[in-house]
């Protein structure tokens, strides 16, 4: 029998088996011999209870769900792998002191010999452009600058 | 690939071959040839949205270093490279500041090239967005005269756009770090959309495993209120990181925002307040050029 991860991590690097598993998840499941309990896990969809099951978490505490969250029904199991932050903001902020001068050469880029990548020109007459810039609708946002002080 | 490291071809995932434990760059013979860095990114969804191209380097390299934030992920590393895959993850620590937690891993990185090792580095997402490890590598190792570069990946951002349905043509985009936006005087255009990165780490330096601290979030609304009104609608977002969920998509007021239970993961998307104004002299002066 396939473990849930081992599976998973299958669909990750084989395209095929990712488009048989899109096409019919169950047949796929069943085809890679996943349990029951991970097949009924990745049905659900609830993120928690395949970490669960990720985790080993037997199936009955997997599942139980609870209705207290502020963002509805959600399954009371704490899972979640932790949350690894890869950034940090780096310079103080500019009111610690006048920001530094950038230069001319900041806005060169590293090759100023190379021809920018874009520019703008109509398109040919004969295609379909994928974006047109167009006004806002008058059903859309709010008209008018914000107000001294800030909008309340 | 290195004589030192089996193949993972053709061998079905989760043999159990991938259990050889990693020493890091303390098992690197020193070697006369050449290392290199390349830094790649493992996607938010690991299944689905992996590059061929990382996986190719992931399975030639010598040295695998990665930080993913998902067990599959992890399971995909470990059986592309069994020998050579190794954790950064273990230099988060509760408490202590992410900074050096960053530093500790780009020495870390660098000392596996310096030792002469096909060095890959692994990053969820795409590794050039909202990432300092793989940046500061990529340039110290440039600085030392070593091969180094970046691949793409499909970031945060890239999912909230699928997922949003949102254009940054249309109206515009900016795109701030959350607690960037709130710490400098950056003049945002409400005609515009914006978004709000790292939302539920704002002005938090340091790592927590669990719940970050987000006592910060009053701020960030009465900062926002000079912009947007009160009842502006914002959206929080968390891209889906496994296969068959969804996106956590939740709209609510701005002046509820303060009291949302918004986790780590979380995106702030806003769009515009109010409708851009035409600038009469240059429409008139393009509309010569354009005909």
């Amino acid at each position: 029998m396939a473990e849930l991860k081992d599976f998973l991590a299958e669909l990750a690097i084989n395209p095929k088996k990712l488009g048989e598993f899109i096409h019919d998840p169950e047949a796929a499941m069943t085809k890679a011999e996943l349990s029951k309990e991970d097949k009924a896990a990745l049905l659900n969809g609830f993120p928690s209870i395949i970490y669960a099951r990720l985790a080993g978490v037997p199936t009955q505490q997997a599942f139980q769900i609870t209705s207290s969250s502020p963002i509805g029904m959600q399954p009371n199991v704490t899972q979640i792998p932790p949350y690894y932050p890869i950034y940090i903001v780096l310079a103080p902020p500019s009111y610690m002191g006048q920001p530094p001068y950038m230069g001319p050469q900041a806005q060169q880029g590293p090759f100023p010999y190379l021809t920018p990548h874009f520019v703008w020109q109509p398109p040919p007459p004969y295609l379909t452009p994928h974006f047109v810039w167009q006004p806002p609708p008058p059903s859309g946002p709010q008209a008018g600058p914000p107000q001294a002080g800030g909008w309340r | 690939m290195s004589a030192q490291k089996s193949s993972s071809e053709n061998r079905p995932i989760g043999s159990g071959k991938e259990d050889s434990k990693s020493e890091g760059a303390d098992r690197i013979p020193h070697e006369t040839k050449r290392g290199s860095l390349v830094v790649i990114g493992t996607g938010i969804r690991t299944v689905g949205q992996l590059t061929i191209e990382a996986i190719a380097w992931m399975e030639i390299a010598d040295s695998l270093l990665y930080v993913v934030a998902d067990p599959v992920a992890e399971a995909v590393i470990k059986h592309l490279n069994p020998t050579g895959a190794d954790s950064l993850a273990r230099y988060y620590e509760e408490g202590k500041l992410r900074i050096h937690t960053y530093n500790a891993m780009v020495e870390h990185i660098l000392r596996c090239v310096r030792a002469g090792n096909k060095t890959v580095a692994a990053f969820y997402g795409h590794p050039g967005v909202f990432a300092y490890p793989s940046h500061e590598s990529i340039r110290r190792a440039k600085s030392e005269g070593f091969p180094a570069r970046m691949l793409p990946g499909i970031s945060s951002e890239d999912c909230l756009f699928a997922d949003l349905g949102v254009d940054p043509a249309t109206w515009g985009c900016q795109s701030y770090e959350a607690t960037d936006f709130l710490l400098s005087s950056s003049f945002i255009d409400p005609s515009s959309q914006l978004i709000l990165w790292q939302v539920g780490l704002l002005a938090e330096l340091t790592h927590k495993s669990q719940q970050f601290d987000t006592r910060a979030m009053p701020l960030l609304v009465q900062k926002l209120t000079q912009f947007y009104p009160l009842s502006h609608p914002v959206t929080l977002y968390q891209a889906a990181m496994l296969p068959g969920t969804d996106p956590l998509i939740v709209q609510i007021p701005l002046y509820s925002l303060a009291e949302f239970p918004i986790t780590a993961g979380m995106t702030l998307y806003i769009s515009p307040a109010w409708a851009r104004v035409p600038d009469p002299a240059m429409l008139q002066l393009a509309s010569l050029i354009m005909g």
